[in-house]
């Protein structure tokens, strides 16, 4: 299989050299996602389906249909994209030579790399039964390391904030009486499609406790749910917020820091949880980090501060 | 142990040099986004490849690092697109706006 | 109770910002005030604990390094946790005037910056490679959007430049945090010395990797280009935020590097380079200053120079370029803080900041020009000001190792620091008083012109504190004393 891998890894290299020199912008988008799908297909054959996961989830789909949307929006609004021209001839070389000069240390220092074998995820794998979960990469989200993931919730809600002070919503209006565009396909995918990948979903969050998945995936898979929803115009944007809906995109960090505060005074430590009730803690723990990152990302994507369905 | 020879880490170095050429050559902020985001795959890749170089399976805490990552990059990336959108097309409407509240 | 200090000085905050963002504009501004107090009291407490028995440390879930994140108040932290609760109240008191009323805009504001000061009192605390990534980016990402609260017409482009170098520079920085994990299997900073010291490729790699992407995120020469439009633009409590503590917090990191974990490696070519930068940052920065013809640019530009002198520690290196380079950061801190605010009263009297056309201030703005002109004395380093002490502290450093290169840097610096600043004075208020000011705001209120003067006082105060702060600050890691 090796000959495989060495297809893919000049694939990986061919792709982002494209997607990056592409004379066209979308093009360069376009080739962007496929360099997406070929990292998870990647990262899938380098024992690390979790994250191929959470690429192909968040990394080529969310992010590629926002970058999409994007030029859309960009095309409409200035079609000549005056500032895109390249950088001078000298610049360019000089880049060339800089970038090339790097990446071949990067490539002989981690040929180079002598891996010590005292290693934190070998004590992290030797103390699963303590975290209360099976799963090693859930496991060091939600326990050994959960100090990490629950500051990440915070850069996330913050970007969320950022975004909606800028005030530049890619899908603002609802749609109705817009039927001209309506077509059969749209509602079979609303009624059909959309239940089954909220399954998927809410799957993948109960599985990170024992597989493949976890809040991050799952809640990416459930914001996709809601960008389908949103392309078939049974949701639109909208500008007013409900506390009930700002109180689910903080449910995730404020479940964190709450459990971890009330229980910091008995356990000793802060996110430290007592052994009996550790594991129904990081359940609920985790579904509240699945809905707001899942509301989070269909924000994000929207640009809006609040999300409604549309009423037939 | 020693590392084994794969061919990912040339991927992983050729992800880097490229988002960082993107980076340098630039100046479209979206195009600059895309450069960033590749460098950041190169990250990704390395630290994958860090985690796989462990005797006895794959190392858990680069995987949970590259997770947190991504999360990251693509929320400040989302950001992002929403500051590239406001940018460039106020080109007009920059001077009717007095105030923003 | 002392152990759980740490945990409350992050959490205080960043909880409070959180529920801001939750209420909206319900509890303005009495719910934000609140939790900043709480916060100042809580992290005066953890630094008397810190002043009295040493260093704090509490292991996150009980998990301790190297499985596990361990936050840590130790001398360095704890100063830098001061000086974010000095400046920290003071712009809190001052926002009341511009966002102390029930706005949509007031809550971000207050949510943004109680989500900001809880980040960077984790990035203070936080002894973890891995974890100061996820910080840095907290700091970022709520940094940006404050700066756009100026509106986003104005200052759209300045974020948008911001956020793309500091996505690459902590890109960067995570690199080196993924091949020194690679290297020593670990990521807290007392475990990775080693590794990091055996002189390899990677080794050397990962150190360029983690030094060059904080330099990006302290915006120190030539990776300066995104702070002066940011710090010019935004309103003047977010400037004096981001000037006095956000880029700081990049700089504290590469004391707190080379001191650490990369202790084993500080061969003197690359401390000469660092010193060079530094050097190169004091005199570009310093120049540009003169040349501006904006207020808020001029003071955005003195913090591009001012920078400069804490890079001057990695050439000395010994203990008192340690104290002085420490000291400078918070003297600069205090200091910066008071010009920004003091300027942010002149633009909210006179409308704008032109340097042309700002005359006879003195009387209308007595208490915010008083407050300048005292901030301008730290900042020229002229005693007895807490500038000058720790200038004093670099310039004793540079004779004591005779690398007397570094003492002719320090006084140019000075020199020109004096040029740019006394420029500004001589433009608003020693020209022939006239009434060049067409359109008068209201005259800004007492919260808004005391916390400046109170800032620059203190900024003055700090030439004669330095001992105590100094004690706390315990001397330079690692040395024989």
């Amino acid at each position: 299989m090796t000959l495989f891998d060495s297809v893919l890894a000049l694939l990986i290299a061919i792709l982002a050299w494209r997607s990056v020199t592409a004379p066209d912008l979308y093009r360069g988008i376009v080739l962007f996602i496929t360099l997406g799908l070929m990292l998870a297909l990647s990262w899938a054959r380098l024992d690390a389906p979790d994250l191929a996961l959470a690429e192909a989830a968040i990394g080529a789909g969310l992010l590629g249909i926002l970058l999409l949307s994007t030029w859309r929006v960009l095309q409409r609004a200035a079609p000549r994209q005056g500032s895109d021209e390249p950088a001078s001839y000298a610049v360019r070389w000089l880049a060339v030579v800089g970038s090339t000069v790097f990446g071949g240390t990067v490539a002989v220092a981690l040929y180079g790399l002598q891996v010590g074998s005292d290693r934190a995820g070998a004590e992290a794998l030797a103390s699963l039964d303590l975290a209360g979960i099976d799963q090693p990469v859930t496991a060091v989200l939600l326990n050994f390391r959960s100090y990490d993931t629950l500051l990440e919730m915070g850069v996330l809600l913050m970007a969320l904030i950022g975004a909606l002070l800028i005030r530049s919503p890619l899908a603002y209006e609802p749609w109705h009486g817009d039927t001209a565009v309506e077509s059969p396909l749209m509602s079979v995918l609303a009624k059909v499609f959309t239940p089954i990948v909220v399954l998927v979903g809410i799957f993948l969050v109960w599985a990170g406790a024992y597989g493949p998945g976890g809040a991050f995936q799952g809640g990416a898979v459930l914001a996709g749910a809601g960008v389908l929803l949103l392309l078939c115009r049974r949701l639109y944007g909208d500008a007013d917020a409900t506390l009930l809906l700002r109180g689910l995109l903080v449910l995730g960090v404020t479940a964190f820091i709450v459990i971890g505060l009330l229980l910091m005074p008995w356990q000793g430590a802060f996110l430290a949880y007592p052994p009996g009730l550790v594991y129904v803690l990081l359940v609920v723990i985790e579904f509240s980090l699945a809905v707001s990152i899942a509301l989070s990302l269909l924000l994000l994507f929207t640009g809006t501060h609040a999300v409604r369905a549309v009423r037939s | 142990m020693s590392s084994i020879p794969d061919p990912f880490g040339l991927a992983a170095a050729a992800l880097l040099a490229v988002g960082f050429y993107g980076f340098v050559t630039h100046r479209h902020p979206l195009r600059r986004l895309l450069a960033i985001n590749i460098f950041g795959n190169g990250v990704f890749m390395t630290l994958i490849l860090v985690a796989r170089w462990m005797p006895g399976g794959p190392d858990p805490i680069p995987h949970a690092m590259v997770l947190t990552g991504i999360v990251i990059a693509v929320s400040a990336t989302a950001f992002g697109l929403a500051l590239v959108r406001r940018s460039m097309t106020q080109e007009d409407g920059d001077r009717r706006e007095p105030d923003d509240d | 109770m002392t152990e759980h200090l740490p945990v409350l000085a992050v959490f205080l905050p960043l909880l409070g910002g959180v529920l801001q963002f939750l209420l909206g504009s319900r509890g303005l501004p009495v719910w934000p005030l609140a939790v900043a107090a709480l916060t100042v009291g809580c992290v005066l407490l953890l630094v008397g604990a810190v002043g009295s028995n040493g260093s704090i440390e509490h292991a996150i879930g009980g998990w301790d390094p190297p499985l596990g994140i361990r936050l840590r108040a130790d001398g360095l932290a704890a100063v830098m946790l001061l000086l974010t609760a000095v400046v920290g109240a003071a712009v809190s008191v001052y926002a009341l005037g511009p966002h102390g009323k029930a706005s949509p805009q007031a809550t971000h504001f207050w949510a943004l910056w109680l989500l900001l000061w809880g980040s960077l009192n984790a990035l203070f605390l936080s002894a973890d490679l891995f974890n100061i990534y996820v910080t840095l980016e907290l700091v970022t990402l709520s940094a940006i959007p404050l700066v756009l609260l100026a509106g986003p017409g104005k200052t759209v482009a300045a974020a948008l430049r911001y956020l793309q170098f500091a996505l690459f520079g902590s890109l960067l920085y995570l690199l080196g945090v993924a091949i020194t994990y690679g290297l020593a299997g670990s990521l807290d900073l007392a475990l990775v010395g080693p590794a990091l010291a055996d002189g390899g490729l990677a080794a050397g790699l990962a150190a360029g990797c983690l030094i060059g992407g904080v330099l990006v995120k302290a915006a120190i020469v030539p990776c300066h280009v995104w702070l002066p439009p940011a710090h010019g633009n935004a309103p003047a409590a977010v400037s004096a935020v981001l000037s006095a503590l956000v880029v700081k917090a990049a700089v504290y990191l590469l004391l707190r590097f080379w001191t650490e974990p990369l202790a084993g490696l500080s061969g003197t070519l690359v401390a000469q380079l660092l010193g060079a930068l530094g050097a190169a940052a004091i005199f570009y920065g310093s120049i540009q200053a003169f040349r501006q013809e904006r207020l808020k640019l001029v003071v955005a530009y003195s913090t591009v120079a001012q920078l400069g002198y804490m890079l001057l520690f990695f050439p000395l290196a010994v203990s008192q370029a340690w104290d002085g380079a420490v000291y400078h950061g918070l003297a600069h801190g205090v200091a910066k803080a008071s010009l920004f605010l003091a300027t942010g009263n002149v633009i909210a009297y006179v409308g704008h900041d032109r340097l042309r056309e700002l005359r006879g201030l003195d009387r209308p703005l007595a208490l915010s020009v008083f407050a300048f002109g005292l901030a301008s004395v730290s900042i020229m380093g002229l005693p007895p000001s807490g500038g000058f002490v720790a200038k004093w502290l670099l310039l004793s450093a540079a004779v004591e190792t005779g690398q007397w290169w570094w003492a002719v840097v320090l006084i140019i610096g000075g020199l020109l620091a004096a040029a740019y600043i006394i420029r500004v004075l001589r433009y608003a208020f020693l020209q022939a008083p006239g009434p060049a000011v067409d359109v008068q705001g209201p005259v800004p209120s007492a919260v808004m012109a005391w916390p400046a003067t109170l800032l620059g006082l203190l900024a003055i105060l700090m030439g004669f504190t330095a001992a105590p702060t100094l004690a706390l600050l315990g001397g330079l890691p690692g040395a024989t004393s």
